[in-house]
């Protein structure tokens, strides 16, 4: 299966760099692609940068209700830094299954 | 709280022997039931620490190689720099298959010959050194995420399972449980309560009947 990632550019050269099969840079249509990636079968793990993942939460949460094998959805640090109390959706995830946010405290 | 107790029993014995059945399976499935939530979150907390080590790992990563890759992109230019990662061959397809834990699909991904694969292809003339550094970083990084999207996977569909089982748990606790034991404890009485009337009964037409004898007599 295939790597694809959703990204700005520099993290796109980065990650072409990297050997990464497909990289689409969005312009707009930022929630069209990630429905249109995530709906097919040859692509077994799609990154997404934090900013992006920011702008389409909503698409991300319904995607991962539909608990589909794959793609498996990861966030992944862009270029930009994202903002300290970012949280990605699997530690969202995290904290409502065990009730509490054991990520902060662990570390 | 008002004790509940399921309106369609009658109270007969052979109510109670099914409903005393039917409790014992439930507690025994609720033992159950907990311990695999117990054993799920011990998995979920392993997987949850990893996750943590590998985000600080990428994190670093990232940053360091971002730093290659934007000196590379002041060296020789934008646009080379983005020529080059075009000429980068793909790594080799993933092998991705679920494995099954405790009733969890878990994704697995092989890479195998990620690192083979990954070769520059760019010319060594028109790029620099520092391309090459980015492009180190980079291909390092590729398995540490490819680890992370494995995680991510498996973290995703334990706290479905966990959240899953939670509940089971709860309605077995708070509602099947203490319904049934009211429903037994309801047929229990009434039961006692009918032995008591039977009983008060006999001897009432005990005593009619000796009366009337020795009413005959007398």
């Amino acid at each position: 299966m295939k790597i694809a990632a959703i990204c700005d550019e520099d993290t796109a050269v980065g990650l072409k760099l990297a050997g990464v099969h497909e990289v689409y840079v969005p312009e707009d249509n930022i929630r069209e692609l990630f429905n249109e990636v995530t709906m097919r079968d040859d692509v077994g793990v799609l990154f997404v940068t934090e900013n992006i993942a920011d702008y389409i939460s909503r698409e991300i949460k319904e995607y991962l209700l539909q608990q589909k094998d794959f793609p498996i959805v990861v966030e992944i640090p862009g270029k930009e830094k994202g903002k300290p109390e970012h949280m990605d959706h699997i530690s969202l995830l995290i904290k409502r299954a065990v009730g509490v946010d054991i990520e902060r405290k662990a570390l | 709280m008002t004790e509940e107790r399921i309106e369609t029993a009658k109270p007969t014995r052979m109510e109670l022997l099914g409903i005393r059945r039917r409790l014992s399976l439930a507690e025994k499935g609720h033992k159950l039931l907990e311990d695999k939530r117990d054993a799920l979150v011990e998995k979920f907390f392993e997987s949850i620490k990893r996750r943590d080590e590998l985000k600080k790992e990428i994190d670093e990563l990232f940053g360091r190689a971002f730093e290659a890759l934007t000196e590379a992109q002041m060296v020789i230019g934008v646009e080379k720099v983005k020529a080059a990662a075009g000429l980068i061959e793909g790594v080799s397809e993933l092998s991705m298959y679920t494995e099954n834990i405790m009733g969890v699909r878990v994704p697995k991904i092989t890479f195998e010959k990620l690192e083979l694969k990954a070769k520059p292809l760019y010319s060594l003339s028109d790029t620099c050194a520092k391309l090459d550094d980015a492009f180190m970083f980079f291909s390092k990084l590729l398995p540490k995420l490819l680890e992370l999207a494995e995680i991510d996977g498996a973290v995703q569909s334990l706290a479905g399972e966990i959240e899953k089982t939670k509940r089971r748990v709860n309605v077995l606790e708070n509602v099947l449980i203490p319904k049934l034991k009211a429903t037994r404890k309801y047929i229990e009485m009434q039961l006692e309560e009918r032995e008591r009337e039977d009983f008060f009964r006999r001897k009432r037409i005990k005593a009619i009947m000796e009366r009337r004898e020795y009413g005959y007599r007398g």
